[in-house]
C-alpha cells in the first residue's frame, strides 16, 4: 500500500520537520549554496530552493514573481561579494519593492568587518523586512533557529 | 705891504660863505644866509630872507629850537642831526651847529646855522648798523663766528661766537698760532695751516670742512672761510669765519647712516622691492628686483615704467593695479600672479602694492614688494602629490589587506563547513562528493595565494627597471601568443601606431597588460558580432597614451566606474571572470608611474587608455 506509506511519510515529515514554501540563495559560491542546501535538507521541508549567482539576477526573479504573483520567497540567503549586483545593491533594490510580507534575510558572508556589520544594521531599520548578519562558517544550529522562527 | 681889503657890504660877504650858513634873529627868521645854505635846501630863487625857520622846514626837531633858544643865551650848545624831505621826497639829513650871533656891541641878537648834509654818513651809518646786526644775528643762529688778524699791530680779534666755538673763557687770549691748534692734529690742522700759509704767500682764500677739538675736550665740524687783507697791494692781515656745522654733519652722517642702513637692508632682502610715482615709473629699485629684471644698474631703471620693461598686456595689468591702489589708497596684499619665462618655465609670485602718502595726506607713487614663491609652490606640489601618492598607497593598503582578510576568510569558512559535513556524513558517494569539493577549494586558495603574491610582488618591487620598446613589435609578439583565441573568436586586429614608436616600460609588465585587455576585449564580446580591436597612440602632456578598443558588450561605467580596476569585481557574470585581471593591470601601470583610464558603452563597446610616463 504505497499510498498510505506516502501520507504516512508525509504527515511524519511534517510533524518532525518545518514546512516552509520558497527559499532564494543567492550565492556566487557554489559550495556554500552546497552547504545551505545540505543544512536546510536536514532541519526543513521546502517546496522550491532558488539559487541565483548574483543580486541582479535575485532581483530580476523576483520582480517576475510579482508579476505572475506567485509566492514570494519567505527566506532570502544572501552574500554579500557578487559580481554584477553585490549583496547591498541587492538590498538597495529589494527594500524599495512594493512587499507587504515581511520577508526573513539571512546575509551570510565570509566578513567580520564592524563596517558591514553596520551596514547590514542600517538596513534593518530602514525596513520593514527582517535582516539577520552572520558570518561564515554557516552552522546547522543558526539555520536551524532562522527555520523554526519562520514555520511557527 | 698890506693888500687893499676892497669894500664890500656884510650881505655880499655871507652870501659867498663856503659852507652852508644862516643867520636868524631871536625870532627865527632868517636874516642872512650864504647861496650855498640856500642851494643845499632848495631855496634858490625862493623868498626866504626873513622868513621863519619853522616856515622853511617843516619839521624841526625839538633838540634844535631847545639849542637855537641857548644860543639867543649866549651858550655854545652841541651840534645835532635833522631830517628833511628834498624836492624828490627824498629823505635828507643835515647836522647843524649854532653859535650866537653878537652886534658890534656884544650883544646877542640872534644865532648863526651852520649846516653840513650828513645824507651819505647818516645811510652809512645805518647800513653798518644793519650789517652788524644781520652778522650777529647769522651769526648766533648759523653759529658763525668772525676774526680778523692784523699784521701791524699782530693782533688777532674775533666775536663771542669764536670763543664759544671753541668753548674758551673770555680771558682766553686767542692768537692766530694758538688758534691753528685747535684743529684736529692731521688732516684738519695741516689743512688749516696750509691755508693761512698760502694766502699770506699767495693771496689765496680758502673754505673748509674741518674738525676741531674744544678747549673741553669737544669734537666738532667746522666750516671755516677767509682771506687775506691787502692795503695798497700790501698785506695786511687776515679775516676770516668759522661755522659750527657739528649738528648739521652729525645729522647728514646720521641720514647717511640711515640711507646706508636701508639701502643694505632692502638690497639683502630675499624681496624684489621697488617704488613707483604716481605715473608708474620707478624711482627705485632693489638688487632682488633688478636680478628679476636682468637689469644691471638700478640708473638703467630709474624713471622707466612698465611698459618698458614688460609686454604690453602684463604692463598695463600692473598698471591698472597701480592706479587702483593709488586712487583707493587701499593696499594691494599678498596678490598671487604668475608669469611664463621665454624659457617656459613658470614664475609664481606674491605681489603686494602700499600707497605712499606725502605729508597733505596726497598719495606720491608707492611701495611694491614681491616675492619669488616658485619653489615654495614647487615643494607644494611635491608634497601634495607625495600625500596623494601615499593616501592613495595607503587606500591600496587598507583595500589589499580587506581583500585578503575577506578572501582568505570565505576559503576557510568553506574548509570548516566542508569537514563539518564530512564527520558527520555516511553516505559514502555523498563523502567523496565533499573530499572533491575540498580539493577544489584548495586548488582555489593556492590560486587566490599566487595572485595575491603576484600583486604584492608588483606594488613592492622598488626600483623597477625600465627598457626602451617598439610598441608595434611587443603588440604583435602579444597578438601571436593569442592567436588561436583570437582565431577562434574570429577576432580582427587593427594597429594605427606606426612602427618606429618606442616607449619605457618594464616588458614583462607590458605584455601582460596587453594580453589581459585584448582578452577581455574576446571575453566580452558580443555573442553575435565577430570582435574588432583597434590599437592607436597619442600623446598627452607628458604621457604616452596607448587606446585599445572594442566593440565588445560594454559597460555602464556610471554603475561600475568605481569597481572597474577593482579586485575581485566581475560585471558580466562570465564563468571565467575572476576580477584579477584589470587589478593586476592597473597596478602594473602604476608600477610604472602610468596610469589608466576607461570607457564605455552598453553595446557600442569599451576604450582602455593606457598612459605611459615618458619622464620617470
Amino acid at each position: 500500500m504505497p499510498a498510505v506509506r506516502l501520507v504516512l511519510e508525509v504527515l511524519l515529515i511534517y510533524t518532525l520537520m518545518k514546512k516552509i514554501n520558497s527559499i532564494f540563495i543567492v550565492d556566487d559560491d557554489p559550495i556554500t549554496v552546497y552547504g545551505i542546501k545540505k543544512i536546510l535538507n536536514s532541519v526543513a521541508t521546502c517546496d522550491a530552493i532558488f539559487e541565483f549567482k548574483n543580486g541582479q539576477m535575485a532581483i530580476d526573479g523576483i520582480k517576475k514573481m510579482i508579476i505572475e504573483k506567485s509566492d514570494l520567497p519567505e527566506l532570502i540567503f544572501l552574500d554579500i561579494n557578487m559580481p554584477i549586483m553585490d549583496g547591498w545593491e541587492f538590498l538597495d533594490a529589494f527594500i524599495k519593492l512594493p512587499l507587504k510580507k515581511s520577508i526573513n534575510i539571512n546575509i551570510v558572508t565570509s566578513s567580520i568587518d564592524q563596517n558591514d556589520k553596520d551596514k547590514a544594521e542600517n538596513f534593518k531599520s530602514l525596513t520593514h523586512h527582517s535582516i539577520i548578519f552572520n558570518s561564515k562558517p554557516i552552522r546547522r544550529s543558526e539555520i536551524e533557529e532562522i527555520t523554526t522562527a519562520i514555520s511557527i | 705891504m698890506i693888500m687893499k681889503t676892497p669894500i664890500v657890504s656884510n650881505q655880499f660877504l655871507i652870501k659867498q660863505l663856503p659852507k652852508p650858513t644862516a643867520f636868524i634873529n631871536k625870532e627865527f627868521k632868517v636874516v642872512l644866509a650864504s647861496d650855498k645854505w640856500a642851494e643845499d635846501f632848495n631855496f634858490q630863487g625862493k623868498d626866504y630872507i626873513g622868513k621863519s625857520i619853522y616856515e622853511l622846514f617843516k619839521n624841526v626837531s625839538n633838540k634844535w629850537t631847545e639849542t637855537l633858544l641857548a644860543c639867543f643865551d649866549g651858550k655854545f650848545p652841541e651840534s645835532g642831526t635833522d631830517v628833511y624831505l628834498d624836492n624828490s621826497s627824498k629823505e635828507k639829513w643835515f647836522q647843524w651847529n649854532n653859535i650866537p650871533w653878537y652886534d658890534e656891541q656884544e650883544n646877542i641878537i640872534g644865532a648863526i646855522i651852520q649846516t653840513e648834509d650828513v645824507t651819505d654818513r647818516v645811510k652809512n651809518e645805518l647800513r653798518i648798523e644793519k650789517l652788524e646786526f644781520l652778522q650777529k644775528a647769522t651769526g648766533e643762529h648759523g653759529k658763525i663766528g668772525n676774526w680778523e688778524y692784523h699784521k701791524q699791530q699782530d693782533k688777532f680779534i674775533c666775536c663771542g661766537m669764536i670763543r664759544r666755538i671753541f668753548e674758551v673763557d673770555d680771558d682766553y687770549e686767542i692768537d692766530i698760532d694758538n688758534s691753528v691748534n685747535f684743529y684736529k692734529a692731521g688732516y684738519s690742522r695741516n689743512t688749516i695751516s696750509m691755508a693761512i700759509f698760502s694766502a699770506r704767500e699767495k693771496k689765496t682764500s680758502w673754505n673748509e670742512k674741518l674738525q676741531i677739538v674744544t678747549a673741553k675736550g669737544n669734537e666738532k665740524w667746522v666750516n671755516v672761510s677767509g682771506k687775506p687783507l691787502y692795503k695798497s697791494g700790501e698785506y695786511v692781515g687776515l679775516i676770516g669765519i668759522v661755522q659750527d656745522i657739528t649738528d648739521f654733519v652729525q645729522k647728514e652722517q646720521k641720514t647717511k647712516d640711515n640711507e646706508h642702513l636701508l639701502k643694505t637692508l632692502i638690497n639683502n632682502l630675499p624681496l624684489q622691492i621697488y617704488i613707483k610715482d604716481t605715473q608708474s615709473k620707478k624711482l627705485l629699485a632693489n638688487k632682488s628686483e633688478l636680478e628679476f629684471l636682468g637689469i644691471e644698474s638700478e640708473n638703467d631703471i630709474i624713471g622707466k615704467d612698465d611698459f618698458d620693461l614688460y609686454d604690453k598686456p602684463t604692463a598695463q595689468k600692473f598698471r591698472d593695479e597701480d592706479v587702483e591702489v593709488m586712487i583707493s589708497q587701499n593696499p594691494m596684499l599678498n596678490k598671487e600672479l604668475t608669469r611664463t619665462n621665454p624659457d617656459g618655465s613658470v614664475i609664481t609670485f606674491l605681489s603686494s602694492k602700499i600707497p605712499l602718502k606725502g605729508d597733505n595726506g596726497e598719495v606720491t607713487g608707492l611701495v611694491g614688494i614681491s616675492m619669488d614663491i616658485s619653489e615654495q609652490k614647487q615643494k607644494e606640489k611635491e608634497l601634495k602629490s607625495l600625500i596623494s601618492v601615499t593616501s592613495s598607497q595607503n587606500k591600496k593598503l587598507i583595500n589589499f589587506a580587506h581583500i585578503v582578510s575577506h578572501n582568505l576568510r570565505s576559503h576557510s569558512a568553506n574548509f570548516a563547513m566542508l569537514l563539518d559535513f564530512l564527520a558527520s556524513e555516511e553516505d559514502e558517494k555523498e563523502k567523496l562528493r565533499i573530499m572533491d569539493m575540498l580539493t577544489d577549494s584548495s586548488k582555489n586558495l593556492m590560486d587566490t595565494l599566487h595572485n595575491l603574491n603576484d600583486i604584492v610582488a608588483i606594488n613592492t618591487e622598488s626600483n623597477i627597471i625600465k627598457k626602451e620598446v617598439n610598441v608595434n613589435k611587443k603588440v604583435n609578439g602579444v597578438l601571436k601568443k593569442l592567436k588561436t583565441q583570437l582565431d577562434r573568436n574570429k577576432a580582427t586586429v587593427i594597429s594605427e601606431i606606426s612602427d618606429d614608436v618606442k616607449i619605457n616600460v618594464v616588458p614583462a609588465y607590458l605584455q601582460n597588460i596587453l594580453t589581459n585587455i585584448i582578452t577581455n576585449a574576446l571575453k566580452y564580446k558580443k555573442p553575435d558580432v565577430d570582435p574588432i580591436i583597434k590599437l592607436s597612440l597619442n600623446y598627452v602632456q607628458n604621457y604616452t597614451v596607448l587606446s585599445i578598443e572594442d566593440n565588445g558588450l560594454g559597460l555602464d561605467l556610471k554603475k561600475y566606474g568605481t569597481k572597474l580596476f577593482g579586485m575581485y569585481k566581475t560585471f558580466h557574470g562570465n564563468a571565467d571572470a575572476k576580477g584579477l585581471g584589470l587589478y593586476i593591470t592597473k597596478n602594473q601601470i602604476e608600477a610604472m608611474h602610468g596610469k589608466i583610464n576607461a570607457s564605455s558603452q552598453v553595446g557600442i563597446g569599451s576604450t582602455f587608455n593606457l598612459y605611459f610616463n615618458e619622464k620617470n
